[in-house]
Order: structure tokens, then sequence, then C-alpha cells
């Protein structure tokens, strides 16, 4: 038999069912129906399975009214279909509320993903890098977190291998000290304050107003610390996101707490930064 | 039962003791739907007062039978087998009828209470649904939870998506279901038993 013409039976021995309890059946038909189940063997099985399907409709909710109303007191009168119809809906309601859990678990832990992602997306050390190149003016001269890393195309010192490079001491990363120069003229006022690590190495990031391919000479004079004065020839300007920086590297212990000031003299005049650090 | 009136149903039924076993054993189940279906009471009980009735019948009448259940050439002095079962059928599913509680506010308020989403002891059914479903084997188990997990309107897609992955025909899943859910039944009765014995106990103490 095929799957239509197995539904169709199917539907035509439900009608019959529901006919003949909801008592809309005519006598002589309830006679010939009820011989048959008494009968026939398949007959009685077909109208089982249909019996159990109507009452796993009706705890389901899923007859229309008609019918209900129609089978309300063939469920009611007989306690083994009232518990039947009891369980049924038992265990609807049991496998539909695990599906409710499965999904507000699934929608849970898409959230927290999401949210994790979002999280480090937010407190990614790239990121406040990228912030403060977009608005140095706002950010300048204030006490940086320490950084991974240098930017990239740094210029190269005379100094031991470079901090940060492969070749250096990489377990240890800098502390980045980021520094606002201005035009020198006549004595700075303003000095930012840092606190940075003895033991740690320190990149002077420092913002000039100049075009790209500009190059310094960097002089850092220790005003208050028993230091002698370091100095860099022609270190080449770094562009970050359109901003100019001239980086300087200072191995660990370089910068004693105290106050320093560092000159940039270049082809486009002079330029100059205060700052002061504590341990 | 007397065994001379059981002998009597099971000649009637099949000359030979071995179909007629199983001639029985298929009228008993037969009977238990036939009960199932129209009675108020318990299904098994009618079905085995039922067949007491009828084996008396026809201990009573010995020229009763069913030529095409005999293979005899004889035919039927007063009523064929069929028509004896199906008269006693009626017989005893009037009785029942006539005794069984009318439907009354109380079984409507039961069932209003039951499926009412804030039905108070739903949590304590779930709780013994639980129960009893773990007491059921892995395989049970798991048909029974998938085969009741179709959302709204799905139910025929549903079942026969599950029949496909358990390798079944339809039919084959819906008897496997009913026998999982029989066991389960039992096992809730079993408990629901339990536990009204000890709260009346409770009360009484």
């Amino acid at each position: 038999m095929t799957k239509h013409r197995r539904s169709r039976k199917r539907g035509a021995l439900r009608s019959q069912l529901i006919a003949y309890l909801g008592e809309t059946m005519p006598e002589a038909q309830r006679d010939d129906f009820e011989r048959r189940l008494l009968d026939d063997d398949v007959f009685s099985e077909e109208i089982y399975q249909a019996q159990q399907e109507l009452l796993e409709d009706y705890a389901d909710d899923a007859l229309s009214s008609v019918h209900r109303k129609q089978l309300n007191s063939w469920v009611f009168c007989s306690s083994s279909r009232r518990q039947n119809v009891q369980l049924t809906a038992d265990l609807l309601y049991r496998g539909r509320r695990a599906k409710r859990i499965a999904i507000w678990l699934y929608a849970g832990a898409f959230a927290a993903i999401v949210l994790l992602f979002v999280g480090l997306r937010l407190m990614h050390p790239t990121r406040y890098f990228r912030k403060a190149t977009e608005a140095p003016a706002e950010h300048a001269n204030l006490p940086m977190p320490d950084f991974a890393a240098p930017p990239s195309g740094a210029v190269s010192f005379d100094d031991p291998p470079r901090i940060g490079s492969s070749g250096g001491p990489s377990a240890i990363r800098p502390m980045i000290v980021r520094l606002v120069s201005e035009r020198l003229h006549g004595e700075l006022q303003s000095s930012s304050v840092f606190t940075i690590r003895e033991d740690a190495p320190v990149l002077l990031q420092i913002l000039v107003s100049s075009g790209s391919g500009c190059a310094y000479n960097v002089a850092i004079h220790a005003e208050t610390a028993a230091v002698p004065d370091r100095h860099r020839e022609h270190v080449a300007c770094v562009t970050v996101e359109g901003a100019q920086f001239v980086d300087v590297d200072l191995p660990p212990g370089t910068l004693p707490p105290g106050a320093y000031f560092v000159r940039l003299s270049g082809s486009e005049g002079d330029l100059a930064v205060r700052f002061i650090v504590h341990f | 039962m007397e065994s001379s009136a059981l002998q009597a149903l099971l000649s009637q039924l099949r000359p030979d003791p071995v179909e007629a076993a199983e001639a029985y054993r298929r009228l008993q189940l037969r009977l238990n739907r036939f009960f199932n279906l129209t009675a108020a009471s318990d299904p098994k009980q009618l079905t085995d007062r039922a067949i007491e009735r009828l084996a008396q019948r026809v201990a009573e009448a010995p020229n009763t039978g069913d030529p095409a259940a005999s293979g005899e050439a004889e035919p039927p002095v007063h009523l064929t087998l069929s028509d004896l079962i199906f008269q006693v059928a009626r017989e005893v599913l009037t009785e029942d009828l006539r005794h069984a509680q009318p439907d009354d506010q109380a079984v409507r308020d039961w069932f209003i209470r039951t499926t009412n989403a804030r039905d108070t002891n739903r949590e304590q059914r779930q709780a013994m649904l639980q129960s009893c479903l773990s007491r059921l084997s892995p395989e049970g188990r798991r048909l029974l939870e998938k085969y009741y997990a179709w959302s709204s309107n799905h139910k025929a897609r549903h079942h026969q998506e599950l029949a496909q992955s358990l390798g079944l025909s339809l039919e084959a899943l819906h008897n496997r279901t009913l026998h999982a859910r029989t066991r389960l039944e039992a096992c809730i009765r079993r408990k629901g038993g339990t536990s009204r014995r000890f709260r009346s106990r409770r009360r009484r103490a």
C-alpha cells in the first residue's frame, strides 16, 4: 500500500472512530463497527492505534473545538483514558520544557561567546594603541600601560640589541612612555609624571608635529637624577596611522626616578618635552 | 471459571488445542481493546468477566459454533460464536456504563486543573515521571522522549522522521512506543498507589 493510500485509510478510520465515540454514527453502523472490533484482528489493531492518536491529540489540544466537545464525555467517563491523557500531556510538557531549556542554553552560550569576543576586542592592547594614535592630543603625556611590543618599523640605535626585538630580551616587555613634544620657545613649564618598573625596558614614544620622512637628533638630559645625558643621532620618524613619532628604546635602569628633559633637534627646528618618572 | 466451560470455549474457537489457545489469546486482546475504547472501568477486568460469561454460555449451548472458525460444514443451531461474543460484550459494556460515574463537575474540574499551565501538581507528577522513565531501558526511555518531542502541528512529520531515523515503519514505531508506554504506565500506577497509601497512612497517623 502506498504512503498516500495508507494516510487516507488512517484518516477514514479516524473519522469513523470520532463518529462512533461522538455518538453521531447511525445505530446500524455502530453495530457493524463493534462487530468488526470484536471479530477482526486487523481492524481492532488499527482502531486501537487511531484511538491512541486521538488521545494524544486531545492531550495536545490539537483537535478542533467540535471534535473536542464530542470527545469530552468519552475521555471524562473513564479513569484509564483520563490517566492516558494526563500522562501524554505530562510527556509532552516534559519534551517541550527540555527543548525550551536547550534553546535557552544555546542562546546563553551564544550570548556569552559574543560578549567574550566583544570584551576581548575592547580590552586588546592594540585597540588602546590605535585609539591613542587616532587622538594623540587627548592622551598625550598620560602614563600608559605596559604594551607588548613597540610599533613596527622603529629606528635602530647604537644601544645593545633592540628591546623587544628577536635578538634582545624578548621576555621582558618594554613600558611605553608617550610624550608630546612642543616647539622650544624659552623654558617648558609642564611635566608629565610616569610610574615605571625598575626592571623593565622603556620605550619613549615622542609625538612630533613634522611631516613624513623627518629625522631628529635626540638628547635626553637628566635634570635631577645622577645619570649621564644620552644622545641619539639621526633618529628617523616612525609613521603610525598618519602621525609621526620618534621612538627611543632605553634598557632597564637607564631612567632612575627623577625629572628629564628631552630635546629633539631637526631641520624643521627644535622640539622639547619634559617628564618625571618614579618607580 | 470452570475448566469444563473453558474447554468448551476453546473447542468452539478451534478444534486443534494449539490453534485454540492462539485464538483465545487473540479474542482476549480484541475484547480488551473493545473495552478500552468503549468502557468506563478497567478493561482487563471487563475482559475477564466477558470471557467467563462467554465460556458459560458456550458450555450451556453446545451447538453454538462458528463455522468459519471451526472449519465445520454443519451450520449453527442458535447463534454463531461471533454473535455470542458480540452479545456478551455488549451486555458487559452496558452493565459497566450503568455503574459508571456520570460526567460530573469533579471530573471536569480535574481536567481543567491538570491541563492548566499553573497546575500545582505538575512538578510532582514530573518528578514521578522522571523516576519511572529512569527505570525503563535506555532505548525505551529515549524512544518515549523522542516520540513525544513534537512541536505543535508537526506531529505526523516528526513521527515520520523519527521512524526513518530508527529504520522502522510508522506502524512499528507506534507499536514500540506503545510497549514502552505500557511499562511506563505500570510504573506510574505503582508509584501513584504507593504515594496515595503513604498519604492516607500519614493522615491516619
